[in-house]
Order: C-alpha cells, then structure tokens, then sequence
C-alpha cells in the first residue's frame, strides 16, 4: 500500500480544488498521483446505498472486507485484499489504484476538503466535478474486465460469491445471500425486487472452470423453488440465473439443455458470465453507460 | 447335423426323471422330487449360454418408446463376482453382496444364499445327473425343468434382507460402485421383463442414466449412490426436460424416477423439493429405495413396477403416511428403518 505524506496530500489537493483536473488512468484506475482521498462522510468506495427493505440500508462492498475506516478518518486496505478493483472502480476521484500484479489497492491520505463545506450535498456536487469526464473507452472496459475477471479465477468460493453480489449491487440491484445452512432457500444469491426477484446459481472458477450442466440443474430447481416458496416475490416468466467463470464449450450439452428446458417446461436459463458482470459494472460508472436491469429479467443463455 | 441320437443323453435322463421343481427358501437350491419318489437339490448344469451370467443380446437390446444409446453391457451380477470357474460351474467371489439376481436367472434354480457369508453359492448336481455340454436339445430339457417351478413356495423372510441391504447401503461413491448400483437397477428391470436400457456416461445424445419402458410406464431413471436426493432429483428432471424437448413427446408420458439407497430423512428438504415440482411443472418425482429392487429380484411373483407406479411417489404431504413399506411382506417399524423403506425421522 502507498501512503502519500501530508506535505505531498497537500499539494495534490491543489488539483482537487481545480474541476476537472484529475485524470482517471485506463490501466490501474487511478490518478497517477493526481488525486487524493478527500475522505467522503458517504465512503462510497466501501458502502453502496440501497432501499433496504430486506436487508440493511448499506451493502458492504469490498469481497473481503478488506477497506476500512481507521479511527483517524483515513480509509485502510489490509492485505486480504484480492485487487477486485471494485473499491478503485467506485472512488469518486480516481484516489484508489489498483495494482494489476499484487494485491494491495492504493489510496492517497486525508485531504482538507472535507473542512471547506459542512454540507454533504454540496459536498457531493463538489467532488462530481474533480475527474475529467469521459477519458475510458470500451477497449479500456474490455481489458480492464478481462483482467479483474482473470484475477477471480483464484478466489475462494466464499469471496467469489461475494463478489458476484457486490457487482450486482454496484449495478443497483439489491442482493440477498442467504445465511450458509438455510436448507429451504438454498438459492445461493437472490436479486431482490419488489415484484420480479431472480435467482442465482453462481460456481466459482475453483468450482467449475466454465458453467456445467449441473449449474443449468440447479438453476431450474433454484426457480421452482423461488416461484413456488415466495420468500421474495417473483413471476413465473421471468429467467433463473447462472453466474460462473467462463460459459461453457460448445459440445458441452449445457446449451442444448436450456433449450430443452425451455421447450419443455417455458423457463428461461439465462448465463452470465464474471466478465460480462464486470464490463456492465465498469461501462457505468467509467463510462457513464447505465445498466438496464431488463438485461437480466429475461436472459435466454448466454450475456453477450 | 445329426437331429436324433441312439444314445439318450444323460440330461434327457435327468428331465425326464424330474417329476417337480420347488424351494421354499432361498438358502438352499431348488428340491428336485424325481419320478421315482426321491427328492434332490439342484445343482448346476453348466449351461454354456451362463443365464446366471450374461444377458441374451435380445433382451438388452428390446427397444424402449424413446431413442436412448444402448450400453451393450451383458453383464448379470452387478459386482462382477461370477465368474466361469475351471470346472464349468461359476465361482462367486467376496464382492457378491447377496443381490440375488444370478438367483433369479439359475433356470434351475442351483444358485442359493449362503446363510453365514450372505453370498451367493452355487449347487453342485448330484453325479448322476451330468450331461454332456454339446447336446443341442440341452435348452429344451433345461426349459421343461425350469418349466416346473413353483414360485409361490418361496418365503422370504424381511429380516433377512438386512445384511444384503447394509452390504449395499455401505456402498461408498465410486466409479465401480455407481456401475453396480446401475446394473442392479436395470438387471431388477430386465428380470421383470421390461425393456431396460443404461445409457453410456459421458455421452451428451444421452439422456438418462436407464431408461425403462414396460409398454405401459416410461420410466427415466437417475440413481444416487450416496445421500444427494436432491442433486438426483435435479438430474431426473433435466432428463425429462430433454426426452419431451428432443422427441416432442408429452411431460405426461415420461415417469421421473430417483433411485436411492434408502429414502432421505424427513427432515432434508427433499420432499418438499418434490412436492414444489409437482406444483410448479406438473411432474411427479418417484422415489424407490433400493431395497425394493433387492426384493423383487427375490420374490418372482413381485410386480415392481406396479409398486414404483403406485407406492413410490414420495412428498412432504403424502411421506408420513406412506405405505411403501407395506409392499414388503411382515415388515414391522425397525426392520422398516433399516431397509431404508421408511425414511428417518
């Protein structure tokens, strides 16, 4: 982790008071030494807001836990970081770098921005205009997803199931992971919603390297289960989801079989693989792309 | 060829004696009362077609409603234990775990259960009776012999299927262990006559791990060996969505069939997953333990697939009050539990 002194935090501040000054680099999302964490009251490069209505009111990013608030103000990354990016993707002003070979992100020290108002929308409109906008292309996106995508091929299922739910509330989807050992929702993720919730099958890379015919199974159980014990919501016509690793190879049987199941029994098996997830996330807050939740409502196979 | 011989065979002799052919246990082989009044148990004739063996290519091969690729695998004895011994007459080794399907294929019922080991051992014929191998009307004296059987003489008591079941219960996952629970699954179907078809495992054209059709039911069947209902329960229904989707046949033609080693606790969320299918897709997920199999292999006169149609639909409404283990003769509440028939609460 790179700690800036107060002297050079200072100075970089200087940029901070200039709209528009600092540049969000393509390859590690940060700065380039440009910025600074302004420690903002809302932190959200750790905490996502949401509607709470099933679970609390602030979703806790970091996979890991690894982003933290010290009792001095400053925001700490202890080394369980996994470098998922997520963090660095959210920080409003490029302060977060992510380092593409060790694990550690960066974030630059305290600031005095946060004494020049006390008013935290003002706050907030302030720091909109630090980033110069639109400086990521989809080429950018594309690297950048296929790089956080590889790095969660390693994950522990336990953080890649958080991952997974953490990209989809970076979208603005409000997750449910139920508690390990519920045996009658053993749904692995929920997408809540007040009418049309989807359920998510997800399999790690250390599970199952691409998306199995075992995932489609469980999948279809996973909607009967949702339609039918109504612990959130549902329609019958909307898609049961698979998150995994990578899709699967063409011979699989696995297309085949979301097919059938559709033919047979008219539900949709909709797949999504982790890059895909990560190109969504990047496209909206790197490139102003907002993510339509009607992507998902009716998945038939795989995200493209 | 010559067609008559001006010497009787020996095995012409030896039908021709047999006047009745009967056992009322299965820890014995067959008795033979001869014309003259003397009984004798029966022994291996050595047949050179080995029934107790090996399937005839017709009977694997009977054609079920729905294409499936057929195994070729011709093999009776689920674990392999028979084998041709030196002398003509099968050896059984230590892993026969009793299933008692070489039994039920002896046409002269030669092969019984060896009380104390629980296996399978096979009667030797008393010396008179030998024939020679070659004789070409051997089938014809072996049918009139196995013709005289009197099937409804055997008793069985349940108590006795205990340490079969626990030898078959212990059953760790394995590659070998999942081939012999399918072939005693199929072979149990073979037995009763109905076209009984094991897929070839890693071939994606296949849907079902068997596929058994007895003209009137069409059963795809997934069996577990292990305690994963539910992911048994999952396979099964995808093998449906994949028979009506490739063959456009009707969800109401094809019976869903999970084959457990005994049926999953009350507790698991099973039958409550059965049930939910029912509701949400119309499909009735059959469960049949395996110690139903092992029964009607034992008993000739025991429809299974009458039971599997009428007592095996199992959900969290209907699982209390089943009468499944009604469908094995003086069964009380303990020797339930342990044949795995009821499920533990």
């Amino acid at each position: 982790m790179k700690r800036f002194t107060k002297q050079e935090s200072l100075n970089k501040f200087q940029a901070l008071k200039e709209p528009n000054k600092v540049q969000r680099s393509n390859v590690n999302l940060g700065s380039n030494g440009t910025s600074c964490c302004i420690e903002c009251p809302d932190v959200p490069c750790t905490k996502i807001p949401r509607s709470g209505e099933v679970s609390p009111k602030l979703f806790s990013i970091c996979p890991t836990d690894a982003i933290r608030t010290n009792p001095a103000g400053e925001i700490v990354i202890s080394n369980e970081c996994i470098s998922c990016g997520l963090c660095a993707i959210l920080c409003p002003v490029a302060a977060i770098e992510v380092t593409m070979d060790t694990a550690a992100s960066v974030q630059a020290l305290r600031s005095a921005m946060i004494e020049t108002t006390t008013n935290q929308d003002e706050f907030i409109e302030r720091r909109k205009e630090v980033l110069q906008k639109a400086q990521i292309t989809e080429e950018d996106v594309i690297e950048l997803s296929n790089q956080f995508s590889m790095r969660s091929s390693s994950l522990t299922q336990k953080s890649f199931y958080r991952l997974v739910a953490a990209l989809f509330e970076c979208l603005g989807i409000e997750t449910f992971l139920p508690p390990a050992g519920d045996t009658s929702n053993r749904i692995d993720l929920v997408l809540v919603d007040s009418v049309q919730s989807l359920a998510v099958e997800i399999k790690s890379a250390t599970e199952t390297r691409s998306i199995n015919i075992k995932s489609v199974q469980q999948a279809l159980e996973n909607k009967i289960i949702l339609d039918q014990r109504q612990f959130f919501n549902s329609t019958t016509t909307s898609s049961s989801l698979v998150v995994g690793y990578s899709y699967p190879p063409e011979r699989s049987g696995v297309q085949e079989l979301i097919v059938q199941i559709n033919k047979t029994f008219e539900i949709r098996i909709g797949l999504i693989s982790i890059v895909e997830l990560y190109r969504r996330v990047l496209r909206q807050y790197l490139m102003g792309i907002k993510f339509d939740r009607s992507e998902l409502l009716h998945l038939f196979g795989e995200m493209k | 060829m010559k067609r008559f011989s001006r010497n009787k065979p020996k095995s012409l002799q030896l039908a021709s004696k047999v006047k009745s052919v009967h056992r009322s246990t299965l820890f014995s082989p067959a008795k033979l009362t001869l014309s003259d009044g003397s009984v004798s148990e029966s022994g291996c004739l050595k047949c050179p077609d080995t029934p107790c063996m090996k399937w005839d290519f017709h009977e694997i091969s009977k054609s079920t409603r729905v294409a499936s690729v057929v195994s070729l695998e011709d093999r009776v004895c689920p674990t392999n234990a028979l084998q041709p011994g030196a002398d003509g007459v099968p050896t059984v080794d230590e892993t026969c775990f009793g299933c008692g399907l070489c039994i039920s294929r002896c046409p002269v019922h030669a092969i019984y259960l060896e009380k104390d080991t629980w296996r399978a051992s096979i009667g030797v014929l008393m010396k008179s009776f030998e024939f020679s191998e070659s004789d070409e009307n051997f089938l014809t004296y072996r049918n009139e012999i196995s013709e005289l059987f009197e099937h409804n003489l055997l008793t069985l008591d349940p108590e006795d299927l205990v340490p079969i079941i626990n030898r078959v219960t212990d059953l760790k996952k394995s590659t070998n262990n999942e081939k012999a629970l399918q072939l005693l699954v199929r072979n149990s179907f073979l037995l009763k006559g109905a076209a009984s078809r094991l897929g070839n495992p890693g071939d994606n054209n296949n849907w079902a791990e068997l596929v058994v059709d007895d003209g009137k039911a069409l059963f795809a069947v997934e069996i577990e060996v292990g305690t994963d209902g539910l992911d048994a329960a999952r396979r099964v229904v995808s093998d449906v969505a994949l028979v009506c989707g490739r063959y456009e046949v009707s969800i109401d033609l094809v019976t869903p069939l999970v084959v457990m080693l005994q049926l999953p606790n009350v507790r698991t969320d099973f039958y409550r997953v059965a049930a939910n299918l029912r509701e949400r897709l119309g499909l009735r997920v059959l469960t049949a333990p395996i110690a139903i199999f092992i029964w009607a292999v034992l008993k000739p006169n025991v429809d299974l697939i009458e039971i599997i149609r009428d007592y095996c639909y199992l959900d969290v409404d209907n699982v209390k009050d089943s009468n499944l283990s009604a469908v094995i003769e003086n069964l009380n509440d303990e020797l339930a539990i342990a044949l795995g028939v009821v499920p533990q609460k």
